[in-house]
């Protein structure tokens, strides 16, 4: 076939253009073929592992993820709801090992030395790498919000990583007394997934209304708008009364302060609410390996070429998903995936000597107010001027009929589908 | 537009995907030659899985998957939620205007292409 | 370890090629009439003030920004006169501060309002009448999940927010002062959704005295972010009285008495 040749005449250029990785690894990598080892095994690691196999079947592809099972954050919200079990949120590695050929190393990456092109990993194993994507997404920043730190997160979950934290949340929601008080703190952007703090109140208010029916859902903001607001507010008011609050910044919602022992937090103005369970939700930055590379500046995030996601700091290291910084992007799951399309082909051009491809971007983020009633916001994003920017998008209709709103929720799940059939297969 | 689709032909999908990528980046085809203007299909075709990816409900999907569909046909679907926002539309509308025809043209070729 | 030496020489060339291109172009007080006048030939040293902003923000309407200039009580010349300005801004005028050194420090935290990528320049003057600059660039990459409504918010001045470490921790020790108002700021350069500009209404003044003398007093323009929200620093010697005031273009008026204690400060 005409396609194998180009390929082959593609990998053949591959081998002959390319420093090969470092020699005398314990993965016995072949001399003869490139290797891009892709870090965190999460929506933007794992896309990113799999697009790179599927455009460059020869490609060796080593993927870095510590856990055998991945828990999507997507979602999660509604299993905090009662919509979906917690089973139905984790994901194997077992397809894009044996159907993809990506080599999947069950560890953490500790550092990486990108002089010699290596990954060392916890357990001291080396990995040479020709390139190397890093998408280990968030770390909360312990140092941030006074009292907040990884003990008071065990009474205070933030369940802003999907997994134990989760299940504690929803425990403690659970064990809340029927009138009792659900109280969430929420960030100054940037933070993953901007929707998600309001998806998740009613997410929560949904919980309620079967089985807390006088309990209240009150929002501390740091900021003073939020994603979707109008279409959030009406939602929440069409579907559970007054149920949620929401206090922003000027209203006094910011959180300076919380006291884990006592379910107490504290405002910028000197308010002090109590509750019966508090989900703080802290400032975060990009996940710690992407510190220790030294991709990330400042901020905390991984500033990265417009076009390509390649760190601005250290060359032939990639950084894709939440821990870069793709404003006007947001950080969510959908861009992670789109994302790793894009770098997946700018890596392979890399390799190959030649310029990047011209990158597109896609985004929908939908959120869940009833199991039949979601609001969702798209963008396209392409290069312009050298900066990454919005070309068409827009978010649901303010005024829309049941049916629509009931047609996105059916979306919703579907997206959630298609999108993990197409990472983790299945 | 709704389609049924089985676990065989989502795999057989999924290895002429493959095959194709290489070439749809543009990668073999264009030897030497800065190919900077144009996104690739395989860019392209990579946002559209993200929701149009697999039908993996055993009920109709409110999501269609696109492989396997007459270019024609999807090339008119995908032009008329471009120009307008038909009532039925939810989304597509928001993403479809920001894609110049050619690009549409090629997604409706790359998606026909694929085995269902 | 054996990398250390190509970090550096990665750093020299991605962190000092963008910024021999920044030093290449002229200083942002040069390229402002507004900041020039003020100056009147004066070149701003840099050193001793410093400002926070973040690299990137999502959303221009309401970006932090953090001044940290120093003491005031200790030093020979203390700072006397702050003026924020927003280089791409329709009307680059920000802010403008008069401090009195009973602030202790001149720290300031606030929120303002960025049309797009610019460079925010902060002058200040202390009391030898010498200038200080710093200035930093801001990418604005607005992003249409955060966009807020177009909606013409028509609510009065509402009831200002306070609030005073209680007590101060000691005597002449700054504590941290945070005060808030309800007000929209209308900038006077924003379409309702009839399409006509909606008319300009942005609080202008704001003062604190301390048992009577003016500590600080600041003058808002429309860069200020709706719901005008100022930190400074105070350092009380004893324990008395503080009145916040603000009065907007339609002359509306609002103000809030706090009252300070001094600590012991052990
Ligand atoms: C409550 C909630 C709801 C959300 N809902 C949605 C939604 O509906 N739609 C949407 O699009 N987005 C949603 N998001 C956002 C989405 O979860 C993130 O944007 C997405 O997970 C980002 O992908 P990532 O690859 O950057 O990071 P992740 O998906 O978090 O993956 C990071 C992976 O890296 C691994 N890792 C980290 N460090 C290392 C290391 N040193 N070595 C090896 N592996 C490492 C981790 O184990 C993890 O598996 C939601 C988020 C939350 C919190």
């Amino acid at each position: 076939m005409k396609t194998d040749q180009a390929r082959r005449r593609l990998l053949a250029g591959l081998g002959a253009t390319l420093g090969l990785a470092a020699a005398g690894l314990p993965l016995g990598g072949s001399a003869s073929r490139a290797r891009v080892v892709v870090v965190g095994g999460g929506f933007g690691g794992a896309a990113a592992a799999r697009a790179l196999r599927q455009f460059a079947p020869d490609l060796e592809v080593v993927l870095v993820e510590p856990s055998a099972v991945f828990r999507t954050c997507p979602f999660s919200n509604l299993y905090l709801g009662g919509l979906r079990s917690f089973g139905s949120l984790g994901h194997h590695y077992g397809y894009l090992q044996r159907r993809h050929g990506v080599r999947v190393v069950r560890s953490s990456a500790r550092a990486v030395d990108p002089e010699r092109r290596q990954v060392r990993l916890v357990d001291g194993t080396r990995l040479g790498y020709d390139r190397l994507i890093l998408s280990p997404g968030i770390d909360m920043r312990w140092d941030a919000l006074e009292g907040y730190d990884q003990t008071a997160a065990e009474r205070l979950p933030h369940a802003w990583k999907a997994g134990p934290q989760t299940r504690l949340l929803r425990r403690q929601l659970q064990a809340m007394d029927d009138d009792g008080l659900f109280l969430m703190v929420i960030p100054d952007n940037p933070y993953r997934c901007p929707p998600g703090p309001y998806e998740r109140a009613a997410m929560v208010a949904h919980y309620c209304r079967r089985h807390k029916p006088r309990a209240k859902v009150l929002l501390l903001d740091a900021k003073d708008a939020f994603s979707k607001q109008a279409l959030f507010e009406q939602g929440w008011r069409e579907v559970y009364g007054e149920r949620i609050e929401w206090v922003g910044f000027s209203g006094d919602g910011e959180v300076v302060r919380v006291d884990a022992n006592q379910r107490i937090v504290e405002t910028a103005f000197g308010n002090r609410h109590q509750a019966d369970v508090i989900n703080v939700i802290p400032p975060q930055q990009a996940g710690y390996i992407a510190r220790q590379a030294g991709v990330t500046d400042r901020s905390g995030w991984a500033p990265v070429k417009a076009g390509t996601f390649e760190s601005r700091l250290v060359p032939d290291v990639y950084v894709i998903g939440d821990a870069a910084v793709a404003a006007p992007m947001p950080k969510s799951a959908f861009c992670a995936h789109s994302q790793a399309g894009v770098t997946a082909a700018a890596v392979l051009a890399s390799l190959a000597g030649r310029e990047p491809p011209e990158p597109a971007w896609l985004n929908t983020c939908f959120s869940l107010i009833d199991s039949d009633y979601a609001i969702s916001i798209s963008g396209q994003y392409r290069l312009r001027d050298g900066e990454i920017q919005e070309v068409s998008g827009g978010v649901s209709p303010l005024q829309a009929s049941q049916e629509f709103r009931r047609r996105e929720a059916e979306h919703a799940r579907d997206w959630y589908a298609a999108m993990s059939h197409a990472i983790w297969g299945a | 537009m709704r389609t049924g689709n089985s676990g065989g032909q989502r795999a057989a999908a999924a290895t002429t995907e493959g095959a194709l990528g290489a070439v749809a980046l543009g990668l073999a085809l264009l030897p030497g030659v800065a190919f900077a203007e144009r996104v690739p299909v395989a860019t392209l075709a990579h946002g559209c899985i993200a929701c149009h990816g697999a039908a993996t409900t055993d009920r109709d999907p409110s999501i269609p998957p696109l492989a396997g569909h007459d270019a024609d046909v999807l090339l008119q679907l995908l032009r008329g939620y471009a120009e307008e926002d038909p009532a039925e539309s939810t989304s597509m509308h928001r993403l479809t205007r920001g894609y110049s025809d050619q690009e549409l043209a090629e997604l409706a070729r790359h998606f026909a292409e694929q085995e269902q | 370890m054996g990398w250390t030496l190509h970090r550096l020489a990665m750093l020299l060339a991605f962190l000092l090629l963008p910024a021999a291109v920044v030093t290449a172009e002229k200083p942002a007080w040069q390229q402002l009439d507004a900041a020039r006048d003020w100056l009147g030939g004066e070149e701003p040293a840099s050193g001793g003030l410093r400002i926070e902003l973040p690299l990137v923000s999502e959303e221009g309407m309401s970006v932090p920004l953090e001044i940290r200039g120093g003491e005031l009580g200790n030093s020979e010349a203390p700072i006397r006169e702050i003026r924020v300005y927003a280089l791409g801004n329709p009307d680059p005028d920000v802010l403008g501060l008069r401090l009195d050194p009973a602030l202790g420090r001149a720290d300031f935290s606030t929120r303002i309002r960025l049309d797009e990528s610019q460079t925010v320049l902060v002058l200040a003057r202390d009391a030898s009448g010498r200038f200080l600059a710093a200035e930093q660039p801001v990418r604005v990459a607005n992003s249409g999940c955060l966009a807020r409504s177009d909606e013409p918010v028509d609510a009065p001045m509402g009831a200002p927010r306070v609030a005073v470490p209680d007590p101060f921790p000691g005597a002449g020790e700054p504590g941290e002062v945070r005060t808030l108002i309800l007000h929209p700021m209308e900038t006077g350069f924003r379409e309702g959704p009839d399409g006509k500009p909606v008319a300009r209404r942005i609080i202008e003044d704001f003062s604190a005295e301390l048992d009577g003398e003016t500590v600080l007093s600041a003058r808002f323009h429309a860069a200020v972010s709706a719901n005008p929200y100022l930190a400074f620093r105070l350092a009380p010697r004893a324990d008395g009285e503080l009145r916040l005031h603000w009065r907007d273009e339609t002359g509306e008026e609002r103000e809030a008495y706090r009252e300070v204690r001094v600590g012991s400060g052990e």
